[in-house]
């Protein structure tokens, strides 16, 4: 099984505006000036997304930090990134 | 096991964890009448911001461009559509509700949140200061707040009331719809005497 990576290559949101469509362009360029990822692109595991709503749910934005979230999900966040895994978030879902 | 490897920084989990919140709020039933489905989506998004408060620390100016944050804007701009409201009047009139939502809701839930944290409601907190108003307030000062203080409008809890909130400002956009429908009928009239298409498109405004 292969190991979940960042798939976000750094022309990502370049290539986004290469579109077909003058709309696909402006978003891809929205993107680029802000420097937004598409959720969707992001490989993210759904436990990791989950953990961070607990905790802003419970102590606000504030407090959420990259260390708080890992510790609920050190363990459930095991790579399950296959092409079914409901962990990658998908614009078809 | 590094978290990076799922997610870049603590900017791009915020970004999804909004996404999957929006994921949480039901998609009113296109079939239905434009307003009912303003109001669904209305009560939507105020249960996600009570249930997620943190939503309204965000910069909503902003919003990160996921699939459930944009399933959720165009239910609004579809219903809108419906309403007669096309390009920019249809953005004008959405930012219209969700900056009203916004600001209530900040309002609002901010205040609930203090009392929850303080143990102080916003009714003992103006009783506290009730003094003021006998020994401080001005009254021909302020002659309106002191006509409307007279008349007990700073009693009525409906200035804190959703619902109606929602009902005034809906009621005010459906009046816009009627205004903004009759300008288009009255431009459309001269030139549908001379050319099919603008013809056309004003039989299809009178159907409506």
């Amino acid at each position: 099984m292969a190991r979940c990576r960042p798939r976000i290559a750094p022309d990502a949101a370049a290539r986004h505006a290469r579109g077909p469509s003058s709309r696909r362009a402006a978003l891809g360029a929205h993107a680029a000036a802000t420097h937004h990822v598409a959720p969707s692109r992001v490989p993210a595991c759904a436990e990791v997304v989950a953990a961070g709503v607990a905790i802003a749910d419970a102590e606000g934005l504030a407090a959420l930090s990259m260390r708080k979230v890992a510790k609920p999900s050190r363990e459930s966040a095991q790579c399950r990134s296959t092409p079914t895994c409901p962990a990658a978030l998908s614009w078809s879902s | 096991m590094s978290l990076y490897t799922y997610v870049p920084g603590r900017s791009e989990l915020v970004e999804l964890m909004i996404d999957r919140v929006y994921g949480e709020h039901a998609i009113p039933d296109p079939q239905l009448p434009w307003r009912q489905r303003v109001e669904q989506w209305a009560r939507e998004t105020w249960r996600i911001y009570a249930e997620h408060p943190w939503l309204l620390d965000y910069n909503m100016a902003r919003l990160p461009i996921g699939p459930h944050v944009l399933d959720v804007s165009e239910a609004l701009y579809a219903a809108l559509l419906t309403a007669g409201f096309a390009g920019a009047e249809n953005v004008a009139i959405s930012n219209l509700i969700q900056w009203q939502l916004l600001g209530a809701a900040r309002s609002m839930i901010s205040d609930a949140d203090e009392a929850r944290h303080t143990g102080v409601s916003a009714e003992a907190y103006w009783d506290s200061r009730a003094s003021f108003w006998e020994t401080y307030f001005d009254w021909d000062r302020y002659p309106t707040m002191a006509a409307i203080w007279e008349a007990g409008g700073f009693d009525d809890p409906a200035g804190w009331d959703f619902e109606r909130m929602l009902n005034r400002l809906l009621t005010g956009i459906e009046q816009l719809a009627v205004v903004s429908r009759s300008v288009k009928l009255e431009r459309l009239r001269p030139l549908a005497a001379a050319d099919d298409a603008a013809e056309v498109v004003l039989v299809r405004l009178l159907r409506t």
